[in-house]
């Protein structure tokens, strides 16, 4: 028996060994030398007037700036980087650099071109967002942490709606709202590396920038997202809000904090001096509280009485790997004048096939799925056109919010 | 298997008519954490588990489809709620080796995709921190790697008490690593400690614990626990072990107190060899010691 049992214990060992030094594959993406690469356009503070742009180089270099011109202009204005440094983690060796900018105008076109230590990159613009009531549209995703080729198409795809979001009369596409779960393991600055090489393909041939809104979600952990955002060092909040033009409002929360402290406090003023401003008001964050494959995160009892109290139109979520829309909801109850919450995440990850059995996602009320996608809305003064996009194009869902009656943004719900 | 064909109600190399309360306890300690677990995997049917079988492989993961991860995941846990029922009717070895290695596995898991709490440390390599799992989880593996050890395998001969006392180690290490890990957790803040303080405050007192009073809490708290896990491994101070089966049992029951029985109290169950190993332990050090003199006396 005693022989037996050590025979046992020893294939378990051995088994356990091999289990232990099985690698996780890496994957290294190319920035070389001193030339900027892997950019990101960032938008984490008032999107009319000002923007963060990001870039690496491979060598530390000394000179990192940005030429930057206003449409319409021949005044260049080169702005040198306010903050360089390594990112954390040993490989690959990788810096950052940001420049900020401040006093842009709104709805403008800015042509840039990054330079360090004398390498320039292609030339590339964007433009801020309006500071007048206009239509326009974002997208919205999330969990592109794996399934890098489908990232890798679905980032051109990204590329292609917005070059034509442009074309015609249509409600131009004006940034990128991610949820999180950018990568696998947030510790890891080879996986954030081929993340950024990858975001790359978000600009389009013409060298439009996509803005991103960023949320850091349960795998983005430690201190690389926030030297890729371009957050403050040591940043442990996360968590902000931006008006895309003068009616529309979005609140980025960070599920992988403290949800019940500070930052639900934070939460309600911010609502309670939002909501009376703003024609749509929404909110985005990584884990679900109406998730339609895994348990509820407890945002569902902190930020979801908040998100009532004041009317939130729409909650964005990711973590589920799967096509979301409930209806609206307020009191765990359908109700015209409650929540929707999409989601949950398709811009690479494996899907999963959500739990139709659940009262919030039964149809004909809510829509659920399984596919690679990307989310679509288009705000205009009547309406909140919401869009599911698959690969090729396809659109799998499409529901109209309507605005709320003038009553209801004005004041929070009694409890 | 058990001593005496008995079904191993008793611990092997320790005096017979001592040591019906250590298997005990150390057989209700697992069947509670199977309990849990059964709820965790087969009903929740969310776990780092689950999440490992569905992962692609070149991201860590096993990269099973997803109806062959849910039906396994939820056989799993259909097993662990019948080898929970085993062990209290008798646990054998076929019973408690598969325990260990689930909570084996579940570990691996949350190793292989990054589940849970990582150390930010900047001097810790990636790779290094990534471990962390296997430190919060020694105690949850040490029980039934406990039970396997002084009651499945039999025997009442020298080697019997010679893996008393292996055994009696590995679980006072493994409560002593666990403590520690959850001590740099706390002096981490761990966000999910911050809202278990906050919640459990609310609904137990109908209290605003700030958040800054919360971290303050949790400072001390890690301090006590990394201090508490020292003495723990350094000394065989037996209040040192009566205070960790304490603070390990008021830390599985927050789980409850802060966001509700009905969603959590699995979350309990797998904790519970928190309370039962350190129990076990001062048990097994007060038990060893008159087995040898017994010993010494025939």
């Amino acid at each position: 028996m005693s022989i037996r049992c050590n025979r046992v214990l020893m294939i378990v060992l051995l088994a356990v060994a091999a289990l232990v030094s099985w690698p996780i594959e890496n994957r290294v993406s190319a920035a070389e030398g001193a030339q900027p690469a892997q950019w990101r356009l960032i938008w984490t503070t008032d999107p009319a007037t000002s923007a963060t742009l990001a870039w690496s180089t491979s060598l530390a270099g000394k000179e990192h700036r940005v030429h930057l011109r206003q449409e319409g202009s021949d005044q260049v204005v080169a702005i040198e980087a306010y903050r360089n440094g390594r990112y954390s983690g040993k490989s690959p060796e990788l810096y950052y650099h940001y420049v900020k900018f401040d006093d842009l105008q709104p709805a403008t076109k800015y042509h840039v071109e990054i330079e360090s230590d004398g390498n320039r990159s292609r030339s590339m613009f964007f433009i801020t967002a309006p500071d007048e009531d206009v239509p326009f549209s974002i997208l919205f995703g999330a969990d592109s942490r794996s399934g890098l080729q489908e990232r890798r198409k679905m980032n051109a795809m990204l590329s292609n709606m917005v070059t034509e979001s442009y074309q015609g009369d249509r409600a131009p596409i004006l940034a990128f709202v991610h949820a999180g779960d950018f990568i696998v393991n947030g510790l890891k600055l080879d996986q954030w590396s081929v993340w950024m090489s990858d975001h790359e393909l978000t600009v389009g041939d013409d060298g439009r920038l996509l803005p991103i809104i960023p949320a850091r979600g349960n795998h983005d952990v430690g201190e690389i997202f926030n030297e890729v955002f371009a957050f403050p060092a040591k940043e442990q909040t996360n968590y902000y809000a931006i008006n895309l033009s003068p009616e529309v409002r979005m609140v980025t929360l960070n599920s992988e904090t403290s949800i019940a402290g500070d930052q639900t406090k934070w939460l309600a003023t911010e609502l309670a001096d939002s909501r009376p401003k703003n024609r749509w008001l929404l909110a985005q964050y990584h884990r679900p509280a109406f998730p339609a494959v895994k348990r509820p995160a407890i945002s569902l009892l902190y930020w979801v009485p908040l998100f009532e109290e004041y009317n939130v139109d729409m909650a964005c979520e990711g973590d589920g790997h799967n096509i979301k829309r409930t209806p609206p909801i307020r009191a765990s109850k359908i109700d015209p004048t409650g929540v929707t919450y999409i989601g949950e995440g398709g811009l690479g990850v494996g899907q999963r096939t959500p739990d139709t059995e659940r009262w919030y996602l039964r149809p004909p009320h809510a829509k659920t799925g399984s596919e690679h996608h990307v989310q679509l809305l288009t705000f205009d003064k009547e309406k909140l056109m919401y869009r599911v996009v698959l690969f090729g194009g396809e659109v799998f869902d499409e529901h109209t919010l309507a605005v709320r009656p003038a009553e209801q943004r004005a004041a929070k719900v009694s409890k | 298997m058990g001593e005496n064909g008995r079904g191993g109600d008793r611990v092997t190399g320790i005096m017979p008519e001592k040591n019906g309360t250590i298997a005990w306890l150390l057989r209700v300690t697992v069947a509670l954490q199977c309990l849990g677990n059964w709820r965790w995997l087969a009903q929740i049917g969310e776990s780092p588990l689950l999440s490992w079988l569905l992962g692609p492989v070149d991201v860590g993961g096993l990269g099973w489809s997803e109806a062959t991860a849910l039906a396994t995941h939820s056989a799993i846990g259909w097993a662990a709620l019948v080898a929970g029922v085993c062990v209290l009717v008798r646990p054998c070895f076929v019973v408690t080796l598969p325990l260990v290695l689930l909570q084996l596995c579940i570990t691996i898991a949350m190793w292989r995709i990054g589940y849970g709490f990582k150390p930010l440390l900047v001097w810790l390599p990636p790779e290094v921190g990534a471990l962390f799992p296997f430190l919060t989880q020694a105690a949850r593996i040490s029980a039934p790697l406990g039970l396997l050890l002084l009651v499945s395998w039999g025997g009442k001969d020298r080697s019997g008490e010679q893996r008393a006392g292996v055994a009696t180690s590995l679980m006072r290490w493994a409560i002593g690593v666990t403590f520690f890990a959850h001590g740099v957790e706390a002096l981490q803040h761990h966000p999910a400690f911050i809202d278990l303080l906050i919640g459990t405050a609310w609904r137990l007192f109908g209290a605003g614990l700030p958040q800054s009073g919360a971290e303050r809490l949790l400072t001390i708290i890690g301090v006590l626990d990394v201090a508490i896990a020292l003495a723990c491994v350094a000394t065989k101070i037996r209040g040192v072990l009566w205070w960790m089966a304490i603070w390990g049992g008021i830390t599985a029951v927050s789980r409850t107190t802060a966001f509700g029985f009905e969603i959590s109290w699995h979350q309990m169950l797998v904790r519970m060899p928190h309370v039962g190993v350190p129990i076990v332990v001062v048990l097994l050090w007060h038990l060893l010691p008159c087995s040898q003199s017994a010993r010494d006396e025939e």
